[in-house]
């Protein structure tokens, strides 16, 4: 593979396996093949693609056609049913902005927090600090967050995100897509994310 | 299911070891964060109140004045084989607790150490197995506060504290082994069956009682005490008393038995959770 790859997709495909009640998962996993406990929902498909640096990418598909289940794949937040996903680099899930968040904590706080939980180490979020504070354009960045507006709580996750190599956007990335753009083309910015935002469609099995 | 190969460097999926050395090398890993969601946990948890950090010295000091006034007052209760003091009972009775709500702090909270962090499940990239690292730094910080809240009583009433408390941390070290295996697997198998939060509570009040803390193991028949040689929490609670009060040294011998199951359990616990994690994001 060569190194200008960021993501490689082959074969790719997830099955959800419907539980009545979650022992049964449990259950499943102790009986293997001998009993099945679930009703399985076919999402993903034989998918292949791959991803160069630097390209922005978009996924387009109806409601529950599988994009956000494509996106944890890519992650690593769910297991792959069959095929196989190779990565390179950082990466960022924004499958839901502030999610490590804690409402009681400053915007400071929750920069610091969520930079670890990203992987980044101290030294890193430090030196970033002041890119990250000026990209998330907030004033209040000594008050908890639960006093936030939801713009700025997306702003501040948004920012801390755009550290990371890559990013994976979904669903209300669009309101941010347009930030993201301007860092990118903006060399004041330390910002250089590589966004996969929308561009081909996903095999939709019924 | 067919295996597939992501190369990154964050833990992934697929590569969930439940080996012993994974078990040391995800705290290494993860160092900082664990240290910030520590940090995080002791300093949330007054976040707002007026007294602040200051309340995890209030609620020992107030507990054990609590008990102090209760068992020497009230109830006259002398623990055999003491003395005559009136403090006597609360202190040794303290000593206990000490280590047993380290104990109940952390497994109280192990079932939904999981459940309630869907979004570490689900939405972000997270070391879930550090978690059980975090609830028992949390309460060792705790402990410890506990620890010179008694220290001070023990320093005013009885003066300096015998030397044989030194040996303390090589009597919570194992404890701590325990605990983590046990909240790894509770933590894991509360995911699948809810139930677990209800009953944890339940069990471990019960095993207050069944562990010797509110009375000395040689207080029960001889037949008992097989029984009561089974709980885990038995060897701890009797060393700790005996270092802190009764200046006795550890059993050594029975220390290093207590290490290597305390090490079985904690490896057991890790390697559960290890291997039905996988089924964690097909039930939250």
């Amino acid at each position: 593979m060569s190194s200008e790859m960021a993501i490689s997709v082959e074969g790719l495909s997830k099955h959800y396996h419907l539980y009545e009640k979650p022992f049964q998962r449990l259950l499943q996993m102790f009986t293997g093949r001998r009993k099945q406990y679930f009703n399985t929902r076919r999402v993903l498909s034989d998918i292949s693609f791959q991803i160069k640096k630097g390209e922005t990418v978009g996924i387009i598909g109806r409601n529950g056609s599988g994009k956000s289940t494509l996106l944890q794949l890519i992650c690593g937040l769910l297991n792959p049913s069959g095929g196989s996903i190779k990565t390179h680099g950082r990466i960022a899930a924004l499958l839901e902005l502030g999610a490590g968040f804690n409402p009681e904590f400053t915007g400071r706080e929750n920069i610091y927090l969520n930079g670890i939980m990203l992987g980044l180490s101290i030294e890193e979020i430090d030196e970033k600090y002041t890119a990250t504070e000026a990209f998330a354009e907030i004033d209040y960045i000594e008050q908890p967050v639960k006093t936030y507006s939801s713009g700025m709580y997306v702003r501040l996750a948004l920012a801390i995100q755009a550290n990371i190599d890559r990013c994976l956007g979904d669903q209300r990335c669009q309101v941010i897509g347009a930030r993201l753009y301007d860092t990118h083309r903006n060399p004041k910015e330390i910002c250089t994310p590589i966004h996969f935002d929308t561009t081909f469609s996903i095999d939709r099995v019924p | 299911m067919s295996r597939c190969l992501i190369t990154r460097d964050t833990s992934l999926m697929q590569s969930f070891s439940s080996s012993p050395t994974s078990m040391l090398s995800s705290i290494l890993n993860n160092k900082s964060l664990i240290r910030a969601l520590i940090l995080r946990e002791i300093t949330g948890r007054y976040k707002g109140s007026i007294l602040g950090l200051l309340w995890s010295f209030v609620t020992p000091l107030f507990m054990l004045l609590v008990y102090t006034f209760f068992f020497s007052v009230v109830f006259k209760a002398r623990w055999s084989g003491g003395s005559d003091s009136k403090s006597e009972f609360a202190l040794v009775l303290f000593a206990g607790l000490l280590l047993f709500n380290l104990f109940s702090e952390c497994v109280n909270r192990a079932p939904g150490l999981i459940l309630s962090n869907p979004n570490y499940v689900k939405k972000i990239v997270f070391p879930l197995e550090i978690l059980p690292f975090v609830s028992l730094g949390a309460a060792l910080f705790h402990g410890a506060i506990s620890l010179l809240v008694w220290l001070l009583f023990y320093l005013v009433l009885f003066g300096i504290p015998p030397v044989t408390a030194l040996s303390l941390p090589l009597i919570v070290l194992p404890l701590s082994l325990l605990i983590l295996g046990v909240s790894w697997f509770l933590a894991a198998l509360s995911v699948y069956l809810r139930d677990i939060s209800q009953l944890i509570g339940i069990l471990t009040t019960a095993l207050l009682f069944m562990s010797p803390i509110f009375y000395p193991v040689s207080a029960l028949p001889e037949s008992y005490h097989v029984f009561l040689k089974s709980n885990p929490l038995t060897f701890p609670v009797e060393m700790a008393r005996d270092a802190l009060f009764w200046g006795a040294w550890p059993h050594w011998e029975g220390l290093v038995i207590y290490y290597v199951v305390t090490f079985l359990v904690a490896w057991l616990g890790f390697a559960w959770f290890q291997k039905t994690r996988k089924g964690f994001a097909d039930v939250i």
